[in-house]
């Protein structure tokens, strides 16, 4: 210190820069301005440079003025108090400490308070308790900057759409964007997609399907039909994150069902036979223009099978009819009766309930599984499923799945509790929205649950029919059961001896996803009221002079235990 | 004698204070020609629902100091008992020994020439921690702290965000 002292004495002095509750030590020019110091300051505290309050001898130090000018000198002390604000929630999650503080990155007044919507990257409960769960890496996003850094690029193209086109407008953009093999080796040169890659052959296979990049980037610049598509999810979301526990759900689903649905539904748009179905050219047709099919509902068949399968179980009849050529692969969520049914079920979550709960359902359920003919049987009889031959079909094909599901106790859970049915209707009926209203996105969402060769199960049938093919159940020898099998989705019956269901890999993995999703929700429901989660933050606000805890818990519940938001809620629900 | 007595007190305590800050607030002068005029700020005592505030302040001393008190004035916006919606503080130890103006200090509490800036502003983020609500200055307030403690800690916030974004 003394040799710098001697070499520098002129121009670098030593400053203390104190909080209340730390202290640091900088060394910085004699002649330097406050915003230096503050940039200096920013960094060995770790907080952002606007958040920074240096105060010296009562004064608010400005950027502007110059440390000379404040008559900061060597070994003086400068105030530090850090504005507190929300965007730590690492930080803020782990202090129990009330609101606001100074320290550090903690605490939390917004003071830039962020709008009310939902915030995806947000995590209300520290990523600490999240980073236990399973899967939570799964697709590479369990870093707090990768979701944040998506979260602002999205708001941000959201909120300027016009940049957006005009990026996607740029020739030079767009002649990248046409070259597959440009995006490829953009995507795979990010560790991240590489990582995503690895743990889900379906995104590469994504990647190699050129026709599918470009549909993803005609979206993209089509600014309206992006904002629509956001919003729509957004809705949803905030929907179902009213729940308690929906949050932590939606999150996990966020990663673990939502994106590779997407990407297996695009790529089975693009492998899809029903997309050359579809009209030759329906595909450009459809570029930048919005569609008006709903977007099917990849849980209708796991919840309407419950219901009705008690109604058909009298009346065996004869088998399907198999042979019609499918039109539209939405065909089965269009029906009328699907929809009520769907209705009803959320309407009467008792009924469903009830159901479960009776002792002959899960004799009926291993009954079903095991004798996949019964099912079929019970399927062809049913007078709503009888005038549909696609539906039917289809029905056959995912029954086998469905019942183990249902046999799967997350599952029955899940559907015993009518608050998250409702919030996986809610969820649908945002899907639905988004459908009509991004159709590039979601044109394979059907195949994917019923994907030649994937996910088609092997189902015997009564009724044999001429074309008898066995579908290969191997995920990878997706196209190796071309012309015949073509149409295995909706037309093809399919022959084998298997009795037990053996289900495909796609539907596996998505049954997997769903019961993880569901015991998740189970435990936020069911395990851990909100008092005892939002204890901490319960005690915090009583501590801020909160005192009415009914009020606090509603507004913890609803803020997802975010203590600033909460507050604010009270405030501005009270003036 | 007097006059100069007190300047060089003062000049005292802020050499003082600028070399041995005491956590909880800062203080210097308004104007460096004027000793009797001093600014302060003052960070929201830790744990209170003033937490993450920072308050300015102006404190005038007379020129009889210490013989007698200076005055506190928040210029920040506050909503405290003890302090006057024109932003006095109202504080026991800031009254003069002489009269007992309000009729139930007792001599011990106040004014006293052994107070300094330190001492002084101790007291009020003291009392800011920790209202007096049998000498309210701001009636309401007091009136609020009693009996309406979630309305009151509210308007605190509101201040305390305030304080929060001049800074900004």
């Amino acid at each position: 210190m003394a040799d710098e002292r001697m070499d520098e004495s002129r121009k670098t002095m030593k400053i203390t820069v104190k909080t209340p509750k730390e202290k640091q030590e900088m060394e910085i020019d004699t002649n330097a301005h406050v915003k230096e110091l503050r940039e200096m300051v920013s960094q060995k505290f770790n907080a952002p440079v606007e958040q920074l309050c240096l105060i010296f001898a009562g004064k608010i130090l400005k950027d502007e003025d110059t440390l000379e000018q404040h008559q900061i000198k060597d070994g003086l002390t400068v105030h530090l108090v850090i504005k507190s604000s929300n965007r730590s929630q690492e930080q803020a999650a782990q202090r129990a400490a009330p609101i606001p503080s100074p320290s550090p990155g903690g605490g939390s007044i917004p003071s830039t308070t962020p709008g009310s919507q939902p915030d995806v990257g947000q995590t209300p409960f520290g990523l600490g308790g999240l980073g236990g769960l399973a899967g939570l890496g799964n697709l590479g996003m369990g870093s707090a900057n990768f979701m944040e850094m998506q979260q602002r690029m999205q708001r941000e193209m959201m909120g300027n759409p016009d940049m957006m086109r005009q990026m996607m407008d740029n020739p030079m953009v767009q002649n990248l964007m046409s070259n597959p093999d440009v995006m490829r080796q953009m995507i795979t040169s990010n560790p991240q997609m590489r990582e995503l890659m690895e743990r889900n052959p379906e995104i590469t296979h994504m990647l190699n399907n050129p026709e599918l990049m470009r549909q993803t980037m005609e979206l993209a610049r089509n600014p309206a039909m992006m904002q629509e598509l956001m919003r729509s999810q957004d809705r949803a979301m905030s929907n179902l994150e009213s729940l308690p526990g929906g949050f932590n759900a939606l999150q996990r689903m966020y990663r673990d069902i939502q994106e590779p649905m997407l990407n297996a539904a695009q790529e089975g748009m693009g492998q899809n036979p029903f997309s050359a179905l579809m009209g030759g050219g329906t595909e450009s047709e459809q570029q930048g223009r919005e569609n008006t099919d709903p977007l099917p509902n990849p849980w209708a068949p796991g919840s309407t099978q419950s219901p009705s399968t008690p109604s058909t179980t009298s009346t065996p009849a004869t088998s399907s009819g198999t042979s019609s050529t499918p039109r539209q692969p939405t065909g089965m969520f269009d029906s009328p009766g699907m929809q009520s049914l769907m209705s009803q079920i959320t309407q009467n979550p008792q009924l469903m309930e009830n159901m479960l709960q009776a002792p002959y359902m899960q004799a009926m359920l291993q009954n079903l599984s095991s004798n996949p003919e019964m099912a079929q049987n019970m399927l062809s009889a049913n007078p709503m499923f009888a005038g549909n031959p696609q539906l039917q079909e289809q029905m056959r094909t995912q029954l086998p799945n469905m019942v183990q599901q249902m046999q799967n106790p997350n599952v029955q859970s899940f559907l015993t509790n009518p608050r998250a049915m409702q919030a996986m209707m809610r969820i649908q009926e945002g899907m639905q929205e988004l459908e009509q209203e991004a159709p590039g996105l979601f044109p394979g969402m059907n195949p994917l649950l019923t994907r030649p060769g994937q996910t088609t199960t092997d189902t015997p049938t009564t009724g044999s029919t001429s074309t008898s093919v066995t579908s290969s159940t191997s995920p990878s020898t997706d196209s190796t059961s071309t012309t015949t099998t073509a149409d295995t989705t909706t037309s093809t019956t399919t022959t084998t001896s298997t009795p037990a269901p053996v289900p495909g890999q796609g539907p596996e993995q998505m049954s997997n996803l769903m019961a993880h999703m569901m015991s998740l929700m189970a435990q936020g429901t069911n395990n851990q009221p909100p008092e005892q989660r939002y204890a901490t933050e319960l005690e915090q606000m009583a501590a801020m002079g909160f005192i009415d805890r009914e009020q606090n818990l509603r507004a913890l519940t609803a803020t997802m235990g975010n203590v600033n938001d909460a507050i604010d809620r009270i405030l501005s629900s009270r003036s | 004698m007097a006059v100069d007595q007190s300047a060089l007190l003062l000049q005292r305590q802020l050499r003082d204070m600028i070399k041995n800050p005491v956590p909880g607030f800062s203080a210097g002068l308004v104007d460096d020609e004027d000793i009797y005029k001093w600014e302060v700020v003052i960070y929201g005592p830790p744990d209170t629902p003033l937490e993450g505030g920072v308050f300015k302040a102006h404190l005038t001393f007379p020129r009889e100091y210490p013989q007698k008190p200076p005055k506190m004035l928040f210029l920040s916006e506050m909503w405290h008992p003890n302090i006057g919606q024109d932003g006095l503080v109202c504080i026991s130890i800031l009254h003069e020994a002489g009269e007992d103006k309000w009729g139930y200090e007792s001599a011990s509490e106040r004014w006293l020439p052994v107070h300094t800036v330190e001492t002084i502003l101790i007291s009020v983020i003291s009392m800011l921690a920790d209202p007096n609500d049998e000498s309210p200055a701001n009636v309401d307030a007091a009136k609020e702290w009693r009996e309406n403690r979630t309305v009151f800690n509210k308007k605190v916030a509101k201040c305390v965000r305030k304080s929060q974004d001049e800074f900004l």
